[in-house]
């Protein structure tokens, strides 16, 4: 190697980050890029009272390992609630309420597309299972009364 | 993954925020987001630069909001072996300038001697972290050891 380096090489060198056997060799050898190597030497020797010793407290892991766990599902919460809720609706439309449900009406075709609609939903990809039940069964319990409602008005009651 | 890094993390959060709670949040918020990605981490590589680069965005954001903050002095910088109490004295007094010199340095420099000097990255992994070209990494480490060294003697006189 006939030209010297530039300086960044000669960094390079003194970090132990330039591998090429030429220009190490050369560095080595020639005076004045010696004499840049050594000025970057004391560069470097200075900058690494930088480097510390510190440490994470003891129980920095055993803290992160009790955020990294998942909070549990209260999922037997969620599906006792939505079971109390299916039984008080079907409480409130009364023991005649499955006869209507099968009879022929506008009720009847309503019903048909929300049940549609309720399986679109439980089926959906982004539910976990318990969530899919629980919705399921609230949406259940909103669409018998909207039937409720309906029945009202188609005087289904009063015979 | 933690038991490797966590240390260095902190270092390097430690060196961004010259507070040890705020580096601890830090290092904790790293890992989190490192588990939150996980699955875009390539596992053919090491760990260490991603976790890195995931540290120095959150270091940035921390400096955007509390820039005004001044710096705690008060940690373990590793000091070489002394004699006696008067060596110590000066070596402390060393170390705090060292620090005081890099907190004003442009952000940019101070970032490359930190993850250099602190978190012993290569420049390939320096590359990596701070999304930055081979001959970029060289120039800025060369001009921020020289910009560290004029900003310690500046501490130093003033």
């Amino acid at each position: 190697m006939d030209r010297c380096p530039d300086q960044l090489t000669i960094q390079a060198v003194v970090d132990g980050e330039e591998k090429g056997r030429q220009v190490v060799l050369h560095v080595e050898n020639c005076p004045a890029c010696r004499r840049q190597s050594r000025q970057i030497k004391s560069l470097v020797n200075m900058a690494d009272g930088l480097k510390s010793t510190d440490k994470l407290p003891a129980d920095f892991c055993r803290l992160l390992e009790k955020k990294l766990k998942p909070v549990p599902f209260p999922a037997l919460q969620v599906a006792l609630t939505a079971i109390v809720i299916l039984l008080f609706v079907l409480f409130l439309l009364g023991p005649d309420y499955f006869e209507w449900w099968l009879s022929v009406g506008i009720t009847h075709q309503v019903g048909l597309i929300i049940d549609t609609f309720l399986d679109l939903l439980a089926i959906g990809k982004m539910l976990n299972l318990t969530w899919a039940i629980s919705i399921f069964t609230g949406l259940v319990a909103l669409e018998l009364f909207i039937l409720k409602m309906l029945n009202n008005l188609e005087g289904w009651q009063n015979g | 993954m933690v038991e490797t890094y966590a240390d260095k993390i902190y270092r390097l959060a430690l060196r961004y925020t010259g507070d040890r709670a705020q580096a601890e949040d830090l290092t904790q918020e790293t890992y989190l987001r490192a588990y939150k990605n996980l699955a875009s981490y390539d596992h053919s590589k090491p760990a260490g630069p991603w976790l890195y680069k995931i540290a120095t965005n959150l270091c940035r954001n921390w400096l955007r909001d509390h820039r005004e903050l001044p710096f705690d002095f008060s940690d373990e910088t590793v000091l070489p072996q002394v004699t006696g109490p008067e060596e110590l004295y000066l070596q402390k007094e060393m170390a705090e300038n060292l620090l005081s010199a890099l907190e004003k340095l442009p952000l940019n420099y101070r970032e490359v001697l930190v993850l250099r000097h602190v978190g012993e990255l290569s420049y390939a992994e320096i590359c990596e972290v701070l999304d930055l070209e081979l001959s970029l990494v060289k120039n800025r480490l060369y001009r921020g050891r020289m910009m560290l060294k004029e900003s310690l003697s500046a501490v130093r006189e003033g």
